[in-house]
């Protein structure tokens, strides 16, 4: 799935995510140490904004203008807070240099038809930043 | 003056060694000329669309699409401290291969190669415990202008980093 923050595309594997929605703000609970969380149904999910993890500058600011992205990995849920999905799409995902190595929360790179390069984020380490 | 080989040759190709040597690809950057040795430039592109990475050290501006390959991309005027530009067309990536990894260093301008002879190259200044001077190869003299020589490995990485890090790359830099 190919996520839009601000200027950036990023791209969510399909098999992370669960369900997209867009909030309603009584459904946003943020508690007294800063961290928000959503009330999907009966769960609780901790939100990690995407802009944030990649310092940008996104259009929307509060959850009612944007999407969030419920994603899980190895039982473990979060959403991820983007300002637009742009579609589904097959891509052939490319590591990062050798010179970049690992990168917290990016699992490799590819390149989009129109010749952007586009960050290919990782569930599993995403959930630790969380 | 005896210039100390760089420990890198002996991984390169003998052949082409004769035609590039003492041969400088040299930039403009700030107010300063640089120049890197021509073996390590595989080629210049002008400046494109970079995709930044999170979570890395402020110079290494991200990655671009080179023809189908991914290659990060260093912000020379970041790595020297000096202050930030906005790009215009002038501005050049310059694509080098060290140890079979290929980088682009984003600089302000390129200018021409350079044939720099040994006995024109003064080993670096010692300025005490100067932070930048441990990136430079040498002082290149053409007649009255002066390109400070610089030691591409050393750009790539940071030494405080490596230290910490005991990578495969400890032993390039």
């Amino acid at each position: 799935m190919l996520l839009r923050v601000g200027d950036t595309k990023c791209i969510m594997p399909i098999l992370s995510i669960q369900e997209t929605f867009r909030p309603t703000p009584d459904a946003i609970i943020v508690s007294p140490d800063g961290h928000e969380v959503v009330r999907v149904r009966e769960s609780f999910f901790p939100i990690l904004r995407l802009h944030e993890v990649l310092k940008k500058e996104p259009d929307a600011k509060r959850f009612e203008d944007g999407i969030l992205v419920l994603v899980e990995s190895h039982d473990k849920h979060f959403c991820l807070f983007v300002d637009e999905l742009l579609g589904k799409q097959q891509t052939v995902i490319k590591g990062l240099s050798k010179y970049i190595g690992n990168v917290k929360g990016v699992s490799g790179c590819t390149i989009l038809g129109t010749g952007e390069v586009s960050l290919i984020l990782d569930a599993t380490s995403l959930i630790e930043i969380v | 003056m005896t210039k100390v080989e760089d420990v890198n040759n002996d991984l390169y190709d003998e052949d082409d060694e004769d035609a590039q040597k003492d041969k400088y690809l040299t930039f403009h950057l700030a107010k300063e000329d640089y120049g890197v040795e021509i073996r390590h430039v595989t080629e210049i592109i002008g400046i494109q669309r970079i995709t930044e990475v999170p979570d890395m050290s402020d110079f290494v501006r991200g990655v671009i699409n080179l023809r189908g390959k991914i290659i990060p991309v260093i912000d020379v005027r970041t790595r020297f401290k000096l202050p930030p530009r906005e790009y215009d067309d002038r501005t050049c990536i310059i694509v080098v291969n060290i140890n079979d990894m290929a980088v682009g260093l984003v600089v302000d301008e390129v200018s021409e190669v350079a044939n720099i002879p040994e006995d024109q190259v003064e080993p670096p200044p010692r300025t005490g415990k100067g932070t930048n001077g441990r990136f430079i190869q040498g002082m290149g003299k053409i007649g009255e202008e002066v390109k400070i020589l610089l030691d591409v490995s050393k750009l790539l990485h940071d030494e405080e980093l490596d230290a910490i890090k005991d990578t495969a790359t400890d032993t390039a830099a």
